[in-house]
Order: C-alpha cells, then structure tokens, then sequence
C-alpha cells in the first residue's frame, strides 16, 4: 500500500501511534478527538486524515500489538511449553478481535509502559555514567596541570640565578596571580 | 488485481503479521473485509480463504471447545509475499 511521505502515521513516533490508536479504538473512532489529540503533540492534521490513518494502518499495528504481547506471555517461564503457548495464543487472539476485554488491554499497556520505564532508567543510568566519566578525567587533566605549575615553580625557586624580586615575578606569572 | 485476489493479498499480509500466532476465522473476516471497497460479502472472503488453502499459503486449525476455524500462513505464502 502506497503511503505519502507526509502522512500522519509517518509524522507520528511510535508512542502517539500507540496512544491514538488506543484512545481512537476505545472511542468508537472519534475523529475529533482524535484531531484534538494530535494538536496536542503540535501535529497539524484533519478528520479525513486521521480517517485514512486509522483504516490504513490500524489493524496492523493491532496484529503487530497482539503478537509482541503474546510472544512476552510466552517468554514469562511461569508455565509449561505447551500452556505458554496456549495462553500466549489466547493473548495474542484477545488483543487482535474486534472488541478486546479492557482487563487485557489495561495489563498489556501497563507492561508496554513499565518497559518504556525500564529503557529510559537504563539511559539515564548511561547517561549519569558517561557524565561522571567526564568528570573525573577533567578532574584529572586540573591535577596534572596543578602539578606541572608545581614542578615549574620548584624550578624557578631553586634557580640560584634568580634574584628575590625575579623569582617572585616568575611564580606570579606560573599562577597566573 | 480482482477482489478476490485483493482480498487474498490482505488475508496473507494479515496472517503474516500474526505469525506464529493464529487468527480466527471471525475476526480475520471482520477485519479484512473493511479493507476493500465496497466491503468484502462473506462469500468473496469465502472465495479468497479457498483459493489460499487450495494452493497451500496457508492451513487451519479448529478450536478444541469452540469449533471455529483459526487461520495461519505456510511457508508456501510467506515466499509468494517476499515475492512480490
């Protein structure tokens, strides 16, 4: 299916599309709220547009929703390889019918946003690392550059060609006083 | 492309999307037909899932309690997406 580079699905990340596709399928497909709800994320589109996203795209990223949820029930270990794949077949059905039960929808969304959690804590985890790495290696650059105006200025004090008032102006200059 | 060959297509994308999982015959139907114009009867869906197991894209399995059909891609359909 052909898809215009402009198009509201493309202008959408992941999580407005999760997000409007849920609130648009719990909604009976309001087009104004669905419109209303984009505005929110600054992205300009219309009814007939929101409309044609919905009816393009939707059952696709339900399948793809239902799939991913089932494959995560099947990985839980919690039962045997025969009644993980049944109950991961019963998800992944649940997911993809028409009218989902909201206690299946509510429990796949709470899983999908505890690992947004778990992502983002990861990150920031990284990204306080690489930080604090930074850090100590500019620490680090001060202390050796501390230690070379100290090994200059032990040189300029024990050069006995210097006079007084000359060694006074050479440790000045050093730290930079 | 006819409808029936359209709808085909839809039913394989629609299936592929779901492997390893199976859809069943109910709400592949109520889904797939919306995505064709004017909307798919019964009997063009019926035509299209027959043209599909005759030439073994894809099989069915029949619930234990509940009887229905549910649907899944072979091998032979996933190819003939790739394919196109």
């Amino acid at each position: 299916m052909k898809v215009r580079a402009d198009s509201l699905f493309d202008r959408l990340n992941p999580e407005q599309r999760d997000v409007l596709f849920l609130e648009m399928s719990q909604n009976n497909c309001d087009l104004v709220k669905a419109v209303q709800l984009c505005a929110k994320w600054d992205i300009r589109t219309s009814r007939s547009s929101v409309s044609r996203c919905y009816s393009q795209h939707f059952f696709s990223w339900k399948l793809d929703r239902a799939r991913k949820a089932a494959a995560a029930t099947e990985e839980l270990g919690t039962f045997d390889a025969e009644t993980s794949r049944l109950a991961a077949q019963k998800m992944f059905e649940e997911l993809a019918s028409e009218k989902p039960d909201p206690k299946f929808v509510y429990l796949v969304r709470a899983l999908e946003l505890e690992e947004r959690k778990v992502k983002l804590a990861e990150q920031s985890a990284v990204t306080r690392f690489k930080l604090e790495t930074e850090k100590l290696k500019l620490a680090e650059r001060r202390v050796t550059v501390a230690e070379r105006k100290i090994e200059r200025a032990k040189s300029a004090l024990s050069n006995e060609k210097l006079s007084p008032q000359e060694k006074d102006a050479r440790l000045r200059q050093i730290f930079g006083m | 492309m006819n409808k029936i060959e359209k709808l085909s297509r839809i039913i394989l994308e629609a299936l592929d999307a779901s492997a390893p999982y199976m859809l069943p015959q109910a709400g592949l139907f109520s889904e797939v037909r919306q995505q064709v114009r004017p909307l798919a009867t019964e009997d063009e869906f019926n035509d299209a899932i027959y043209l599909l197991l005759q030439k073994e894209f894809i099989g069915f399995k029949r619930d234990a309690i509940s009887d229905e059909k549910k649907f899944f891609i072979k091998e032979a359909g996933q190819a003939t997406l790739r394919a196109a």
